[in-house]
């Protein structure tokens, strides 16, 4: 069995942004049912690695592979896989929450609005599904967010700031969201400045300037 | 995964659902192009075989500005 093919691969990937070399040849490995804490002071390429791992971004040299194939090579079919929440929740403000979660996730597959109201009570905002986005709170709208992950029933979670403006109880639910995910066989790379208090086993990598 | 046809039918939704929850970025460009097509003749002539020469590519370009006013919605 080829191990290196059991997940995640990130191999020796450059980024450069104008004259600043970003990613320096970043490597790591994630296999099914494991989480990685990404971490570093700002302007590392901590976003920048998650939009390469993403498929937003093509990295100059290095590759990221899925499960053996390189995520150039079938876009598409690496997309329904992943599930890429940005450091901002990304939410047409004139659109309700609901409106919001139904254009996305369709955009992946079809949904039903059962299945996003559902997802909205996981994550405590099912009262604000009809409210436009504009007149959420700032955790309020990373809740719409993280209920989004949930609906693109991806396997690989790619959270960029997930606790930002998130209360107590806020940042318990996506910690035992990201706990629950890992344990169904999940993997997820989260980039955070705090520590991640998980049952489940969380591997670190630290980006340098 | 679903198809390019829902895929379009999702975004034409959309955009035609933000654009008529805001009135004002549906009729900006239209005013803007009103404005800019009716300034030509006055303030050049109303000379038709000139108007009717220039005409067309007023109403291109004009078509073209007032597009760009609903980028920013994009």
């Amino acid at each position: 069995m080829n191990i290196a093919a059991d997940g995640l691969r990130v191999e020796k990937v450059h980024v450069w942004r104008g004259d600043r070399h970003v990613l320096q040849g970043v490597s790591l490995e994630l296999r099914a049912g494991e989480l990685m804490h990404i971490s570093g002071p700002n302007g590392t390429g901590k976003t920048t690695l998650l939009r390469v791992v993403s498929g937003l971004l093509r990295p100059e040299q290095g590759e990221v592979t899925w499960y053996g194939k390189s995520i150039a090579g079938a876009p598409t079919d690496y997309q329904n896989e992943i599930a890429y929440a940005s450091h901002e929740p990304a939410l047409k403000s004139d659109l309700t929450a609901i409106e919001n979660l139904h254009f996305m996730v369709g955009l992946k597959r079809r949904v039903t609005m059962r299945d996003l109201q559902a997802g909205l009570e996981r994550t405590g905002v099912a009262g604000c599904a009809d409210l436009p986005a504009r007149v959420l709170s700032a955790g309020q709208r990373r809740r719409v967010a993280m209920a989004r992950v949930l609906a693109f029933r991806a396997a690989l979670w790619l959270l960029d700031e997930p606790f930002t403006n998130l209360d107590t109880a806020g940042s318990a639910l996506v910690s035992s969201l990201l706990q629950e995910h890992i344990e169904q066989g999940g993997l997820a790379l989260v980039v955070a400045h705090h520590d991640l208090h998980l049952g489940a086993e969380t591997r670190h990598l630290a980006l340098q300037g | 995964m679903i198809g390019a046809r829902q895929a379009f039918v999702l975004v034409l939704r959309r955009e035609l659902r933000l654009s008529f929850r805001r009135p004002d970025q549906l009729l900006q460009p239209l005013v803007f192009f009103l404005i800019v097509t009716t300034l030509f003749p006055l303030g050049l002539s109303v000379r038709l075989s000139l108007l009717r020469d220039m005409a067309p590519g007023v109403l291109w370009v004009a078509a073209l500005l007032s597009s760009l006013l609903s980028l920013d919605a994009l």
